[in-house]
């Protein structure tokens, strides 16, 4: 068919469409709102996605750690027994070829106020190389970042509210008298000062409505006002941290491994024989002899490598004797409250320095930490670590720098390694609402099938007196699937502009979801996102959603015409 | 006037020489720990116990009977209509746990050791760490005190290696009998964890052994768990079949 026969056809169906002014804006505006809906789904979605990786890398991972490889293989349970010494050398080589370091050591806890106890991790940190590679420190809400040389620790404001340490933003009136009373100190001016920045808060309109608590006397809501100064802020943190609300104790267990010196022949025959890999089991086999006279397997082995290669081996098996516990119960301060855009530093975390943690009064770590936090000098905040940011280029970088190989128990993991199980849960939360809105643009095709079918019995007799005439079956179908092509393209067209319409605010200055996120316990809706909620620009979507509805449209026509023209000439022209 | 005679000198070496001959001599202080471990020595243990968990004034208590062979094999099932079912299998230093909600058998391992057992102020580790004390720690006597009305000798233990769970331990002696009246447990800290009282003890095969204790986990506000132990049968044959896996989870 020759461009100009296509051009005559175009008329056709142009003429076709505006003959049938409601049905062509009533197709066209199913179409519309189905690619506008589907425009701003993934959009939206692909912004949660991308907002939510900026703040892993800014907030919780950086680009990358150095970690121990049997650290890795077991990151779920923190084995902080998988740690490494010598850490600065890793570090002044990484920071040589551009890349700024953070040396952490990482460990489980319970945390106990006053008030009550919470399970928490802890970050062991250097406070200033912490701030070199994340930025959650730049969101300390109340008090400050912990300092060097001190017990001090700074906590999500999840933990803090539970523990009921710090600041309360929704406390209970008996709470907020009973603080008063404590902070103020019978100072009036004082007592003044807390209950201004107090009001009663606004249950009725909340995602729960408690109103029915409200009715026992002392027992109101009560919510530390929005308008709040930081000069305020710090005065009623003042008042706070003069009394033991802030007080805190820290009990962990220092894990320590080790190869055991002696194994009972229970132990031995029970478990460690009945896990250890079969290339494992000669080597732990020639470092123990059984001694009759103790009736214990007691290690002959003396040189050090092997006993390295003994113990890698007992911990691969899950050897209960190879680690040991010691119970450590470490006072400290809460100095600070952190509420990040990320959700993760907000929640059970406590972070506290390194240095007080070496000896027998802290974690006795002496020197060592479970990894180091990797990031380029100049990343720029925005951006995604890129290829020069991979785990490859890092390791890369540090072997220059060191100016040999890693040792062999050491590997760079990359922070989307890290994340494998988020990034599924990601592909699965953005997916499912791309496939019901999907799911929305074919049920508005089926509505054009519908509109093209019943054109096409209305103009039965029409099709067989232009078929009459001479027009081919092929020049029919064609008329059609242009006519529907063009139903398409308006309501694509309109649909791109109403997407990109109700994207740009969303782009722009996003939703900010924060007092959800605050009621839902910093819970962060599924994404790692706690403050602002934003949309990005994804043109290959606007555009392929507008081309895609357009083709499919023109192709919902071709089944009902097909079927019209099959009809013999005559029985279109008699058809009523 | 005293006057020092050859009566007078005879007189003081006889009181002497009485004195030295009747005196028993102060224990030392591994001798003392020895004791202890001692205490807890036997072949074979069936008994049926109950264990009142008291925490933030609410109050539960949990019956089981329970079987032990040595320091190395124990079998728990739980009684109570909550709990009815929950069987705990200790062999070889493992812990199995059958729970019959999940209908499946649990080894407790890595982190879940420090977790509270049953709720309790016992943790999975300390229900499995019975090492004898004298093997692990170095003992000195830290003095004589009277304990709700009876003397004991209180031993301050500091562990010899770095990696023993607590690093520092507290014991009340009975001077009489031999008791471990009281215990403390330290962390690397110093701070003190838990407490153990014995609330009686009784005499069962010619042995003094403790029925009733109680246990308190001092970073948990208001709380207490007394174990009592009735019907205490010692050194009764016992089938292997009780220590099995299958019997945990019939």
């Amino acid at each position: 068919m020759s461009l100009n026969g296509i051009w005559e056809l175009k008329k056709i169906a142009l003429r076709n469409l505006a003959r049938h002014k409601v049905k062509t804006v009533l197709t066209s505006a199913a179409i519309m709102i189905s690619v506008a809906v589907y425009i701003f789904m993934s959009s939206w979605l692909g912004g949660m996605a991308v907002e939510s990786r900026r703040n892993i890398v800014n907030y919780d991972m950086s680009a990358a750690k150095l970690q121990t490889k049997l650290y890795f293989e077991r990151k779920d349970e923190l084995p902080s027994y998988e740690n490494f010494k010598n850490w600065e050398r890793y570090r002044d080589a990484l920071n040589r070829e551009g890349f700024n370091a953070a040396p952490r050591f990482v460990f489980n806890g319970t945390l106990f106020s006053n008030s009550g106890s919470a399970p928490m991790r802890f970050n062991a940190v250097d406070p200033a190389a912490e701030k070199s590679v994340l930025h959650y420190a730049s969101y300390v809400d109340f008090g400050r970042y912990p300092q060097n040389g001190m017990f001090e620790l700074a906590i999500g404001t999840t933990a803090a509210e539970k523990l009921r340490v710090g600041i309360p933003t929704r406390p209970r009136r008996l709470e907020l008298e009973e603080l008063i009373r404590q902070a103020a100190q019978s100072d009036t001016p004082n007592e003044e000062f807390i209950r201004s920045l107090y009001e009663t808060a606004n249950m009725s309109g909340g995602l729960f409505n408690v109103a029915a608590e409200t009715h026992i006397a002392g027992n109101e809501r009560m919510a530390l006002k929005r308008n709040v100064s930081r000069g305020d802020l710090d005065r009623l943190w003042e008042l706070i941290a003069a009394t033991d609300r802030n007080n805190v104790r820290i009990n962990a267990v220092i894990d320590i491994k080790a190869v055991p010196e002696t194994i009972r022949p229970t132990l031995w025959e029970g478990e460690l024989m009945t896990s250890l890999r079969e290339e494992d089991k000669e080597l732990v086999e020639a470092a123990y002899t059984y001694e009759e006279f103790i009736g214990v397997y007691l290690l002959t082995e003396e040189d050090e490598a092997r006993k390295d290669q003994i113990l890698s081996a007992m911990i691969r098996a899950g050897f209960r004797g190879a680690v040991r516990h010691v119970n450590q119960l470490v006072d400290a301060v809460v100095v600070g409250v952190i509420n990040s855009p990320d959700p993760v530093p907000n929640g059970n975390i406590g972070y506290i320095p390194i240095d007080v943690l070496q000896d027998e009064s802290g974690m006795m770590l002496e020197g060592a930490v479970t990894e180091l936090l990797i990031r380029r000098k100049d990343a720029p905040y925005t951006e995604l670590p890129g290829a020069d940011e991979s785990s490859k280029a890092i390791a890369a970088a540090l072997e220059r720098g060191l100016g040999e190989p890693l040792p062999d128990y050491l590997a760079v993991f990359f922070w989307m390694d890290y994340m494998k199980d988020y990034l599924g849960y990601e592909a699965l939360q953005t997916t499912a609402p791309q496939v019901l809105a999907a799911l929305l643009l074919f049920i508005s095709f089926l509505g054009i099938s519908n509109t093209i079918l019943l054109a096409v019995l209305e103009r039965t007799k029409e099709i067989g007196m232009m078929r009459a005439l001479g027009m081919t079956d092929r020049q029919m179908i064609t008329a059609y699937m242009l006519e529907a092509g063009f139903l398409g393209f308006i309501g694509s067209v309109l649909g791109m502009i109403l997407g990109c319409i109700v994207n740009y605010p969303m782009v722009e200055y996003g939703l900010n979801i924060s007092a959800m996120a605050d009621s839902l316990g910093n819970s962060g809706v599924g994404f790692r996102v706690t403050a602002i909620m934003r949309s990005v620009w994804n043109i290959p979507v606007i555009f392929g959603s507008g081309i895609t509805a357009t083709v499919l449209a023109s192709f919902m026509a071709y089944f009902p015409t097909r079927r019209a023209v099959k009809m013999p000439i005559t029985d279109s022209l008699r058809f009523e | 006037m005293f006057q020092i005679t050859k009566k007078n000198v005879s007189i003081s070496v006889l009181t002497l020489l009485i004195a030295v001959a009747t005196a028993t001599p102060a224990p030392t202080a591994e001798e003392l720990l020895r004791r202890v471990d001692n205490n807890e020595v036997y072949n074979t243990i069936e008994y049926e116990g109950e264990m009142i968990i008291e925490h933030n004034n609410r109050r539960f208590v949990k019956t089981m009977k329970a079987w032990g062979r040595g320091n190395t094999h124990s079998f728990i099932e739980f009684l109570n209509p909550e709990d009815r079912g929950t069987r705990y299998l200790r062999r070889d230093g493992r812990l199995f746990v059958f729970s019959p909600d999940m209908e499946d058998v649990m080894l407790i391992s890595g982190h879940m050791l420090r977790e509270s057992m049953m709720g309790s102020d016992m943790s999975y580790e300390d229900a499995i760490n019975n090492e004898p004390l004298a093997d692990r720690y170095d003992a000195v006597i830290a003095g004589s005190e009277t304990l709700n009305g009876r003397e004991a000798w209180v031993l301050d233990l500091t562990a010899r290696r770095r990696t023993e769970s607590y690093p520092k331990r507290k014991l009340w002696i009975d001077k009489e009998n031999g008791d471990l009246l009281r215990y403390e447990l330290f962390a690397l800290s110093g701070a003190r964890l838990k407490e153990f009282n014995l609330l009686r003890a009784e005499v069962i095969d010619g042995r003094r052994f403790p029925v009733e204790s109680e246990v308190r986990d001092l970073l948990r506000r208001n709380s207490k768990t007394t174990f009592i132990m009735r019907n205490v049968v010692l050194d009764k044959p016992l089938p292997d079949a009780i220590f099995s896996q299958r019997n945990l989870k019939r």
